[in-house]
């Protein structure tokens, strides 16, 4: 009885559905859209200096070129958020104990 | 893709996309969502032609109910409503089954995407289970729940909506 029923209220949902044109077209760009997509060349940052006006070679946010120099920069480490007005520190140049290895 | 497999492509789609609609409109619930549903299955089918030529039915299938249950992971599911959705066309002989109908298409789709595989597909539990990625047993309790659920959005319907044996 259970069965009986589900199906043909599943049937009669199914009945609702309306025939599609075009699928097969669509199905085919769509899916060579992706391909291109997924073998698209990644697009790398130039390993020349930029001629950005901060002097900075990423190029990016007028950061001055002495930020670089602060420590754990670029040594992977990540900077503490600031709290209370404090400057992020980072948390390899506190003398805490690391959590992590890395730095 | 060359021109022969193209072709072969376009061939089964257009043998088998209005019972491809059907499914994907009771997995979906509504034309629009059931043609998204259909069109990103058949893309990821056309993208994998030369290997599931053999049998791309069921592989365009098996797409559709994992992208209704990735869509279900992702949180897009339909929210179930106190109030059920109108159904499109009524009679006064088949008040019954319209109750059931909008029950169903208020359930959750993962609990939805169970019952059209056990009954409107007409599979086995084990397959069932082996194509939503999961065991025999969640597939019965998904079904159970599911059916208990219908229940209380259809009371009228409550006496002959019996648990279900298994069939595994």
């Amino acid at each position: 009885m259970t069965d009986q029923l589900l199906k043909d209220a599943l049937d009669g949902i199914a009945d609702r559905a309306e025939p599609v044109d075009g699928l097969a077209d669509r199905a085919l760009r769509t899916a060579a859209r992706r391909r291109r997509t997924r073998t698209a060349p990644v697009r790398r940052p130039s390993p020349s200096p930029s001629p950005s006006p901060s002097g900075s070679s990423r190029g990016t946010t007028g950061r001055s070129p002495t930020s670089s120099a602060r420590p754990g920069r670029g040594t992977g480490c990540r900077r503490t958020r600031p709290r209370n007005g404090r400057s992020p520190v980072p948390a390899c140049a506190t003398g805490r104990p690391k959590r992590t290895s890395g730095c | 893709m060359n021109r022969e497999a193209r072709e072969s492509f376009a061939a089964f789609v257009a043998a088998r996309s209005g019972s491809l609609i059907r499914t994907a409109y009771v997995l979906a619930g509504n034309q629009h969502a059931a043609e998204e549903l259909l069109q990103n299955a058949l893309a990821k089918t056309a993208a994998r032609w030369t290997r599931v030529r053999d049998n791309p039915e069921g592989y365009v299938r098996r797409a559709m109910y994992n992208e209704q249950a990735t869509r279900w992971r992702r949180g897009r599911r339909e929210s179930v409503v106190a109030e059920l959705p109108e159904p499109p066309a009524t009679g006064p002989d088949v008040d019954l089954r319209v109750t059931l109908e909008r029950a169903l298409l208020a359930l959750p789709p993962r609990k939805r995407a169970v019952l059209v595989l056990r009954y409107y597909e007409d599979l086995s539990e084990r397959e069932v289970a082996a194509i939503m990625g999961c065991s025999v047993g969640t597939v019965r309790s998904q079904a159970h729940r599911a059916i208990a659920r219908l229940r209380e959005l259809a009371p009228d319907l409550a006496a002959d909506l019996a648990p279900t044996g298994s069939r595994s």
